[in-house]
C-alpha cells in the first residue's frame, strides 16, 4: 500500500464519505455534543479513539471468530457486545484508578456505546471487506471526519447563540437546519475523485 | 381510550421523541428516502421497541446497575437481529437497499433510551403502554418525512408517479435535505408547544 493509497483512503473517509454528514450516522451525538466547542473537541476525540480500537477489534473477531464458524447472524450482538462490554470495563478501570474521575461521577464513556457511528463504522468496514491496513486507516479518518465536522457545527452554533432566529425555530429546529446546510456543503466533495 | 389519546399527545408533542427529545435521528435519515423504506424501518423500529420494554421489563430487577446499559445493549442487539433476520426472509429487496442500516438500530438512541428511562424503571404493563406510545410518534415522524422526501424529491408516492420527473429536487433526497425537513417539522412541533403552552397559562 503507497502512500498515495493511504491519502486518498482518508481524503475520501474525511471529505467525500464524511461518517456523519454524509452517511448520517451519529447525528444524535453529533447534535448534543456541540453546544459548546469544549464538549464538540472532547466528543470527537474520545470518538476517534473508539473507533480507532473497535475497528481492530471488528476486523480479528470478523477474520477469527464469525468468519471461521460461520456466524454471520451473531454479527450485531458480536460487535455490540464488544463495544459496550469494552467500553463498560474501561469505564471501571478508570473508576478504579484515577480519583479525577471517580469524583465526576456524571461522566459516563459507556454512553459512546450509544453512538450509531461507532458501530456503523465497525459494519461498514467488514462488510467493505477491506484488509487490516486500509480498515484502520479507514476508522481512523472516518473519527478526524467526525471531529472536523462537529468543530464546524460548533462553531457555527456558538454564532447562532447571538443570532435573531423566528422564535418557533429557536433551539433544536434551527440546528438541524443549519446540519442540513453543513452537509448540503459537504456533498460537494462527493464529485472529487481523490485517486 | 381518553388517557390513550392525551398519552398519545403527550408524546406526539411534548416528548416527542425524535424532534424534541433528539434521539433515533440516524436510522430515521437513512431510511427516509422512500416511503416504502421508511415503513419498513418503521416496522422494525417499533417492533424492537415494544418486545425490548416487555424483556428489559421482565429482567430488570435481576442486573445489576452498572453493567446495565451492556445488558440492555445486549437484550437489545439481539431483537435486532431477529428483525434483520425477519426482513432478509420477507423482504429480501429491501434489505438489500437498507443494508447495514438495519444493524445500526442496536445502537440507535430511541431504544436505549426507552430502555433506560422507562422499561428499567416500571412494571411490564406501563413500560408496554409507553413503548407503544414511543414507536407511534416514531412511525408518524417517519413517515411524514419520507413521504415528503418521496414526493419532493422523485415526485412519486409508492412508486407511483404525482409529478413530472424534471421537477424532482434531488436535494429532498440527501442527508441535507432530510435534516432540513426534519428541521422544519421539528419547528411545527415546537409552535403547537408553545400554543398549548399559553393556552393553558390563560385557563
Amino acid at each position: 500500500m503507497s502512500f498515495s493509497d493511504i491519502l486518498s483512503l482518508s481524503l475520501i473517509a474525511i471529505f467525500a464519505e464524511n461518517i456523519v454528514l454524509g452517511q448520517m450516522l451519529g447525528i444524535t451525538p453529533f447534535l448534543k455534543n456541540s453546544q459548546s466547542m469544549k464538549s464538540a473537541v472532547k466528543a470527537g476525540v474520545s470518538v476517534t479513539l473508539t473507533m480507532l480500537v473497535v475497528a481492530i477489534l471488528a476486523y480479528v473477531t470478523e477474520k477469527s471468530i464469525i468468519m471461521p464458524f460461520r456466524l454471520d447472524y451473531m454479527r450485531t450482538v458480536i460487535f455490540v457486545t464488544i463495544v459496550a462490554g469494552g467500553l463498560c470495563i474501561c469505564e471501571a478501570i478508570l473508576r478504579k484508578k484515577s480519583s479525577y474521575f471517580a469524583e465526576k461521577t456524571e461522566i459516563s464513556p459507556s454512553y459512546i456505546a450509544v453512538n450509531t457511528a461507532v458501530l456503523g463504522i465497525m459494519l461498514i468496514t467488514v462488510n467493505a471487506n477491506l484488509d487490516f491496513l486500509s480498515s484502520v486507516i479507514y476508522a481512523f479518518a472516518s473519527g478526524i471526519g467526525f471531529t472536523v465536522a462537529i468543530i464546524i457545527f460548533a462553531s457555527v452554533r456558538e454564532r447562532l447563540e447571538y443570532s435573531d432566529v423566528p422564535k418557533a425555530f429557536e433551539g433544536v429546529p434551527i440546528a438541524l437546519i443549519t446540519a442540513g446546510l453543513i452537509a448540503l456543503a459537504f456533498s460537494g466533495f462527493q464529485g472529487i475523485k481523490f485517486m | 381510550m381518553k388517557t390513550f389519546f392525551s398519552l398519545l399527545q403527550k408524546k406526539l408533542f411534548a416528548e416527542n421523541a425524535p424532534l424534541v427529545m433528539l434521539v433515533g435521528l440516524c436510522p430515521l435519515l437513512i431510511a427516509s428516502k422512500t416511503l416504502i423504506s421508511g415503513l419498513v424501518m418503521a416496522a422494525a423500529i417499533s417492533s424492537v421497541l415494544i418486545f425490548s420494554c416487555v424483556v428489559i421489563s421482565l429482567v430488570r430487577k435481576l442486573i445489576p446497575d452498572n453493567v446495565r446499559l451492556v445488558a440492555y445493549m445486549i437484550i437489545i442487539a439481539t431483537l435486532v437481529s431477529v428483525a434483520e433476520i425477519m426482513i432478509r426472509a420477507y423482504l429480501p429487496t429491501h434489505y438489500v437497499n437498507l443494508g447495514i442500516y438495519i444493524p445500526i438500530i442496536a445502537s440507535a438512541g430511541i431504544v436505549f433510551a426507552q430502555a433506560d428511562n422507562v422499561a428499567s424503571k416500571n412494571g411490564i404493563v406501563v413500560s408496554v403502554i409507553d413503548g407503544t406510545l414511543t414507536a407511534i410518534t416514531f412511525s408518524i415522524v417517519i413517515i411524514t418525512v419520507s413521504f415528503l422526501r418521496e414526493l419532493l424529491g422523485s415526485g412519486t408516492i409508492l412508486s407511483h408517479r404525482m409529478i413530472e420527473e424534471e421537477y424532482g429536487m434531488s436535494f429532498a433526497l440527501s442527508g441535507g435535505g432530510g435534516l432540513v425537513i426534519l428541521g422544519m417539522l421539528a419547528a411545527v412541533v415546537k409552535k403547537i408547544n408553545s400554543i398549548k403552552k399559553s393556552k393553558k397559562e390563560g385557563e
